[in-house]
């Protein structure tokens, strides 16, 4: 039976309260540090490894901006170990990339408290200035944002949180919760042992449960669903092609940003800028031979579908990778609907479980017998 | 300077799989093999085998070396195959053999093929145009080939021949030959060798059931086939091209199939007391086939005596085919078969479950045909004048299958040590090429030395200028040939390409000589050569391109004429050239991007570990201390023997296991090789072949040793098993034929008294539940206990209650003798087992009597039970300690049930004897000799050199992920904890590439087949179009 | 205007398939040219990016030819192989490169005539479904 935490707060002293909480979890040993967003000022919001409790103040975790992954930052933090205990608190999004990365040993969760936040989504970097110009706070914006008010003139949330059904973390050791908590409270709860003994720790009270929460969540899930299922249909009819694809795919500069902003692409390097692909002129001018042409740089639909084979089966559709775009292509709805049929092939899903054995690090001698169609 | 020993040289007699093996076994311990056989091809009865039980897969190609890949081919073994230490001989028989041990003079008479397979051209008009049309062999018969053909449809080269007998000598396959490979007059020829050891690996010939009259009566129609004719009608290359089998007499799909076993074996009437062994499998297997062939509706019946599923995996496979194919068995002797006017096959026999006689019709009769081994026998034991024993086999030691008595340097194995499954085929070749080395240790000889023309160094980092020698293979070029002038223009277009160059039969002495001289000048640094038959030319041209000064890692050879094969048949001139070309084309990019390959040298320890201390582990551990290597012999318990050398005083064929387990003791002891470790486990095992670390426990201490070895021999045993059954535990009238054995032989027991003994068979064995295996020993200790009652007291009655008797091979002749000494064998139903009552303080055991179909009640004085063979519980442990696995039952998991019986999946571990599974003493010894054998061939040098052809590890590229570790079916790579990366295990990598594709940025690699490499060649094949070329 | 010849990239596993396509030939089966062969190991050991490679370069089809489940040289490459033949199919699909022109078979070594139907099969069935989508004439982006 989880157990819950009420923190009422006052107008503009959300962020002091659960500034308390993290205090209190560093004073009392719970914890020796806290990775979460916090606010710097003109800087925005960026998460900030915290070790000091008197820096905990400007902690600021439901502002909707994620400037990189939380997962890469878990991978830097955990692959090579520092044996001090972190209190991660990241979105549902980078909590199932983070997933993803244990099953491929970039994280490790031994001395890691993962916290996850209720996400109604966040907006661009640039757009997120705007957002703080105008006033926006992460009150404001959860309040908004529940009322399914997230428009704010000229910007918008990003596409990939419209039709992100995950807004509520699971894998997480603690969870604030703020989707139907009420406009003058959230809840914090305890779902591991771990997360209860550092809720004890934190010294706040346990109590009643968030009332309206599980329908609040299953009405949100229930519309970005359908908001999922429209673009992913929209998107397909417009891709039906490799010509549309590769219309898509026009202003591609090759920069490979896009894999540089994903959490699950984990490769030290990418392939793509590895000998294998330094080409000779010679080589370039035969292909030019071909056709008579060829557009430079060359294999950028190579490295897009390449990429997709590689970490389709691990897409979180966190849509970083359209963040991360210099020359603004939206790449998350082609990730995520190629994802959507990779993952559906093997009846996976990114980010479910730690247990789940990645589909291609197996194979039975039974299955997938539609794909030979051969019987002996 | 010492001077030079020759090298050790064995014939192989015989190019089976057994024979195949042992040549193998010994050209990978460095020594010459003389490889023959007196058929037109080597591969015995595999040859005609598609699928072999208990896997129904073919998986041949596993027994070519892994380590020492690269001096051997790399194909399927149905093609043909390559050692450079192994001369293969087909068509070659063995006329006569001087001399004795260590120096054998051997007369060879190579028989004429009448068409040279280094001229031959392949094309195949010959064929053709040959008027005489005969049954083909190959496929029994149920086929016809001309006068000059193909043996074998797989072979590479081809090695065509003329069929003597039935050429007509009309002359037309001269006309049409294009490169005078024919000559009609060509005699055989014979040539004398000297070895050092001869391996006889012949085989046995198969009942014929033309050939004898009690086998006249079932051959009534072609759809009377045998085993292995059935095998061809299954096969794809086979008579009805893998299609549903069919009907020989008219075509028909055949429906209902029948097989009648024990044709020719098991008949004492025709002096042939012996079972086959092999045959209910073979059965079985046929069985499930042609049912998965022919679909549901495919009947398929078998009528046996006694179905015999007494090796690994075999009952597995025997419930299988039952209750998931529904194949049919039916215990009984078949009256006989008539022909229908229909053409069907009536048969008629007693069914025993419904006691009546049954009449039924089917499409196809298929006749279990065993082995008649007394001439095969026989003739050899003349021939090197071996003695026979009494059965009239060539008599081996009493403790061996392999070693033929008073003969040091002759070994047999194979189906001469009694007809083998693939995996005793291969057990029996190890050990004899084992025996062999042994033998060779004895004398001054020495092995193969390095190769003689040093490797020249690799330009790779040099702008890649590649040299092109195409082989205008002199005569080879016929009317529709290669315009080779159109080639070398084509190919002198080629990026990369340098030079291109027509060198005249580069196979031939002076076409050598020229090939060297022209390519010595080349400023390129890569070189491409263009050769029929690479297969049969590899290490030729390989030497010519080192002598010209090339790096091998810097040459590719590709096949001229292999193009004609693929897909083309007769092309034009032009057409075959601009083909050639584009293929050139695409390995000109694989070699233009092919990076310098390096073989690495591991270090070896030269030390054994050999875990467990009875008769397997004692023989390999002085099999090997015998040739020098020190060994360390780990027992769990107090002192050495285990089961067998502690409690059986004698088995039935009079082989003596205590008293011989405790020679073997003695021996061990004196051996200064060998240090032994009583009361020790060993808990931990790392490394890697040559050089592993173990950790020792002494038993109940915090003791700890550290012992260091560069292979490991897992040769834990088993034990009688434990059961609660009928009564056990409860009377003293109640016991195991362990026990009776043991009190026999002590006297503890007292027999002479005894009226009324029972026993029962496979308690707890044999069934879902329990041991789901036979433990193959029961039946024959059984029968030697009651055959020793019967001797101190004949009077006494003794029932022997059995489900099949497992008196495979010449047990059965001990079958036999129980039967005439008037011991009472009843069959029980496993459904419907027997039940024990005490009745007034004596057992009595009651059960369905299958034949009379009654009630039985027999009393007992004592009720004696076949518990069967445990494994050891620690094999548990073991598996962790070493990083293996086990089977559902509890033994030790080989690499391949059929092709690596003796081998771990890690390289540098190997196992023998009852933790295989169990088995009868002389088969333990074999096992281990094998196993011994391999660790030998690794630890008898002081460094092993790996293929070049291996994955690697790009450093810093890798992000250590460990998805490589985790897909790697060899346990190549592992992750260092140590210094934090993954590292390789060349010796155990086999280059399959499954790390390549795993790792998605190339931070693992096979070298020589990298993306670059691949990628191009893709963009090779696509460049330009072939068809565009060709249209005019 | 002469008849659409369809490329076909093959990769054959070293083992198995390719000692069959070795068969047909000296069988004297003929098969189309279309079918050009890249020798392989294993087909565990063909890379998606080979796939992707053969199709962005104008190919019509890609046939990966291994060993039956259970007859791998390398114990279970082929099984390897044909979750990748599924993921990759899962991806062309999207873009009109489907199951017709993506092909896994297992062909055994003895089973040179079934290398031949195959090739004959895939061969007819490309003529038919006509140039792949991907006929890349330099404009697009590859």
């Amino acid at each position: 039976m989880a157990k819950f935490a009420k923190l009422s707060f006052k107008k503009d002293e959300l962020n002091k309260e659960l500034s308390g909480f993290f205090k209190g979890m560093l004073k009392n040993g719970a914890v020796d540090a806290v990775l979460a967003p916090m606010a710097l000022g003109k800087q925005g919001v960026r998460l900030t490894l915290v070790t000091s409790a008197d820096n905990i103040e400007k902690v600021d975790p439901f502002a909707p901006i994620a400037a990189v992954s939380g997962a890469k930052i878990a991978s830097s933090l955990t692959s090579r170990p520092s044996g001090r205990k972190v209190a991660m608190v990241l979105r549902p999004c980078e909590i199932r990339a983070v997933v993803e990365l244990v099953k491929l040993k970039q994280v490790n969760l031994d001395d890691v408290l993962m916290i996850g936040m209720d996400c109604l989504g966040r907006y661009e970097n640039t757009d997120f200035t705007k957002f703080q110009e105008q006033g926006g706070t992460s009150e404001s914006f959860l309040e908004n944002a529940q009322a399914g008010k997230t428009a704010m003139g000229d910007f918008d949330l990003i596409g990939a949180c419209k039709i992100c059904e995950f807004p509520a973390a699971e894998n997480a050791d603690m969870r604030l919760c703020a989707i139907g908590s009420g406009s003058d409270s959230v809840f914090i709860e305890a779902v591991t042992p771990k997360g209860e003994e550092a809720l004890e720790k934190s010294g706040l009270k346990t109590g009643e449960s968030p009332a309206g929460r599980d329908d609040a969540v299953k009405k949100l899930v229930a519309g970005r669903n359908e908001a999922r299922d429209k673009k992913f249909t929209e998107y397909r009819a417009e891709t039906n092609t490799f010509e549309a694809l590769s219309d898509k795919l026009a202003a591609c500069i090759n920069c490979y940003n896009c894999r540089v902003a994903c959490p699950v692409c984990y490769c030290k390097e990418c392939v793509f800028i590895t000998d294998t692909f330094r080409h000779t002129g010679e080589q370039f001018m035969m292909w030019a031979d071909k056709d008579g042409m060829l557009k430079m740089p060359n294999d950028t639909l190579f490295y897009h579908l390449t990429r997709i084979t590689h970490m389709s089966l691990f897409c979180v559709g966190c849509g970083q990778c359209t963040s991360a775009c210099p020359n603004d292509i939206d790449l998350m709805p082609l990730f995520r609907t190629s994802a959507d049929k990779t993952q559906a092939r093997f009846n996976y899903q990114a980010g479910r479980s730690v247990d789940e054995e990645q589909p291609m690090a197996g194979f039975k001698s039974d299955e997938l017998v539609e794909v030979t169609g051969q019987v002996k | 300077m010492a001077e030079k020993k020759p090298t050790g040289t064995v014939l192989v007699a015989g190019a089976g799989i057994s024979g195949i093996k042992a040549a193998i076994e010994l050209a990978e311990a460095g020594y010459k093999v003389l490889l023959t056989d007196a058929s037109t091809q080597i591969g015995g009865i595999l040859a005609k085998l598609d699928y072999q039980f208990p896997t129904d897969h073919c998986g041949m190609c596993r027994i070519l070396p892994m380590v020492g890949r690269e001096y051997a081919s790399q194909y399927c073994m149905r093609k043909s195959l390559f050692h450079e230490n192994i001369e293969i001989m087909p068509f070659t028989e063995i006329t006569s053999v001087q001399g004795d041990a260590g120096n054998y003079k051997v007369e060879l008479l190579k028989k004429a093929r009448l068409v040279d397979p280094a001229i031959c051209n392949e094309m195949g008009e010959c064929m053709d145009v040959c008027p005489v049309e005969v049954a083909d062999e190959f496929n029994h018969g149920l086929t016809q080939r001309k006068a000059i053909y193909q043996a074998i449809p797989h072979n590479t080269p081809k090695l065509l021949l003329i069929d003597k007998q039935a050429c007509t000598r009309c002359g037309e396959c001269v006309k049409v030959c294009t490169t005078n490979a024919i000559n009609l007059d060509a005699q055989d020829e014979t040539q004398s060798r000297e070895v050092h050891s001869i391996i006889l690996a012949s085989g046995v010939k198969l009942y014929n059931t033309t050939e004898f009259e009690d086998a006249k009566s079932y051959a009534v129609s072609p759809d009377v086939v045998t085993s292995l004719a059935f095998e061809r009608m299954m096969s794809s290359s086979g008579t009805y091209k893998g299609d549903v089998i069919r009907r020989p007499s008219d075509g028909k799909p055949a429906k209902n199939i029948a097989w009648i076993q024990c044709m020719g074996s098991r008949n004492r009437r025709q002096k042939r007391d012996y079972c086959s062994s092999i045959c209910c499998m073979f059965a079985l297997k046929e069985a499930v086939l042609a049912k998965e062939k022919g679909g549901p509706d495919v009947d398929t019946t078998i009528f046996y005596m006694d179905m015999r599923t007494f090796g690994k995996g075999f009952q597995q496979y025997r419930d299988k085919a039952v209750d998931e194919h529904g194949v049919k068995l039916i215990r009984c002797r078949v009256q006989g078969v008539m022909r229908n006017p229909d053409g069907s096959l009536q048969m008629r026999y007693f069914d025993p479950d419904t006691n009546e006689f049954f009449e039924k019709a089917y499409d196809l009769v298929v006749m279990s045909t065993g082995q008649i081994p007394f001439e095969t026998h026989k003739k050899w034991a003349d021939l090197m004048n071996a003695p026979l024993d009494s059965r009239g086999l060539i008599a081996t030691e009493l403790y061996s299958e392999i070693k033929v008595s008073g003969k040091p340097g002759l070994f047999i194995c194979g189906s001469l040590t009694g007809l083998t499954d693939v995996s005793e085929a291969i057990s029996t070749g190890i050990a004899a090429a084992g025996e062999a080395t042994n033998f060779l240790t004895t004398l001054s000889v020495d092995t193969v030395l390095e190769e003689e023309i040093p490797e020249p160094t690799a330009h790779e980092r040099e702008l890649p200028q590649i040299a092109v020698a195409v082989c205008k293979c002199g005569e080879k070029v016929g009317a529709n040939g290669i315009d080779y002038e159109l080639l070398s223009k084509e190919i002198q277009g080629i990026g990369g390409v340098g030079e291109v160059h027509i060198v005249e039969s580069i196979c031939k002495e002076n076409g050598e000589a020229a090939a060297i001289d022209i390519l010595g000048k080349t400023k390129c640094n890569r070189l491409l050569i263009g050769a029929c038959q690479p297969l049969m030319y590899r290490q030729k041209l390989k030497n010519v391109a080192r002598k010209a000064g090339f790096n091998s890692s810097m040459v590719e050879i590709f096949d001229l004429f292999g193009i004609a094969r693929r897909g083309m048949i007769e092309p034009s001139v032009k057409d075959w050239t601009l083909r050639a070309a584009k293929e050139v084309q695409a390995d000109i990019q694989k070699l233009k991007y092919k990076p310098a390959l390096h073989v690495s040298t591991l270090p070896i320890n030269q030390t054994a570990l050999v875990v467990g201390g009875g008769i397997g582990g004692m023989q390999a551990a002085l099999s090997l201390a015998g040739r020098g290597v020190p060994v360390h012999l780990v027992e769990k318990d107090a002192h050495l023997g285990g089961y067998l050398g502690n409690h059986v005083e004698a088995t039935v064929e009079g082989m003596k296991p205590v008293a011989m387990a405790s020679d073997m003791k003695l021996k061990i002891y004196e051996n200064k090789n060998i240090t032994v470790h009583l009361n020790c486990e060993v808990e931990k095992t790392i490394g890697s072949l040559g050089s592993f670390e173990s950790k020792l426990r002494l038993k109940d201490s915090d003791e700890r040793t550290y012992l260091h070895h560069g292979a490991v021999i897992l040769a834990t045993g088993g034990h009688e098993g434990a059961t609660t059954e009928y009564g056990y535990g409860t009377s003293d009238f109640v016991i195991t034929q362990g026990q009776l054995k043991k009190g026999i032989a002590n006297g503890d027991i007292d027999v002479s008294g005894i009226e009324n003994v029972v026993m029962i068979q496979c308690v707890g064995s044999r069934q879902k539940e329990g041991r789901h295996y036979c433990s193959r020993i029961c039946c024959m200790w059984a029968i030697s206990n009651a055959l020793k009652i019967k001797g101190k007291n004949p009077e006494t009655r003794i029932i022997i209650l059995y489900r099949d008797v497992m008196a495979y091979g010449f047990n059965e002749q001990y079958y036999t003798k129980a039967r005439s000494a008037g011991i009472i064998f009843m069959n029980y139903d496993l459904a419907d087992k027997p039940r024990m009552e005490m009745i007034d303080g004596k057992p009595v055991v009651k059960f369905m009597d299958t034949v009379l179909n009654t009630e039985l009640e027999l009393p007992a004085d004592l009720l004696v039970l076949s518990t069967g063979v445990d494994p050891e519980e620690t094999n548990r442990d073991l598996a962790n300690a070493f990083g293996i696995s086990l089977t559902d039952d509890g033994f030790l998991a080989e690499a391949d049930s059929k092709w690596r019986p003796i081998e771990f999946q890690k390289a540098g571990l190997y196992l023998a004897g009852t933790g295989h599974s169990p088995m009868p003493l002389k088969n333990v010894m074999t096992q281990a000799e094998a196993a011994a054998h391999k660790a030998y061939t690794y630890l008898s040098g002081r460094e092993v050199h790996t293929a070049s052809v291996t994955s690697v590890v790009k450093d810093a590229l890798c992000i250590r992920c460990q998805r490589c570790v985790n897909i790697c079916p060899y346990g190549a790579r592992s992750y260092n904890e140590v210094d934090k990366c993954i590292t390789v295990d060349a010796a155990a990598c086999q280059a399959c590439g499954m790390c390549a594709v795993e790792c998605q940025n190339n931070a693992a690699e096979v070298t020589g087949w990298n993306d670059k490499q691949l990628m191009a060649v893709i963009d090779a094949k696509l460049m330009n179009d072939f068809f565009s070329s060709t249209a005019e | 205007m002469s008849e659409f010849e369809p490329k076909i990239v093959a990769f054959f596993c070293n083992w198995c398939t390719f000692t069959a396509a070795d068969l047909a030939g000296t069988s004297r089966l003929s098969y189309p040219p279309n079918i050009k062969i890249i020798r392989v190991m294993c087909s565990g050991m063909v890379d998606p990016k080979y796939v992707l490679k053969a199709f962005l370069n104008g190919a019509d089809g890609v046939l990966i030819g291994g060993c039956w489940p259970g007859d791998c040289h390398y114990i279970n490459g082929n099984l390897k192989a044909r979750r990748r033949v599924a993921l990759v199919t899962e991806l062309l699909k999207q873009y009109g490169i489907g199951e017709e022109r993506f092909w896994l078979r297992w062909i055994a070594a003895s089973e040179g005539n079934m290398l031949k139907e195959v090739a004959d099969e895939m061969t007819a069935k490309l003529k038919q479904l006509g140039p792949s989508p991907l006929q890349n004439k330099g404009q697009m982006v590859v």
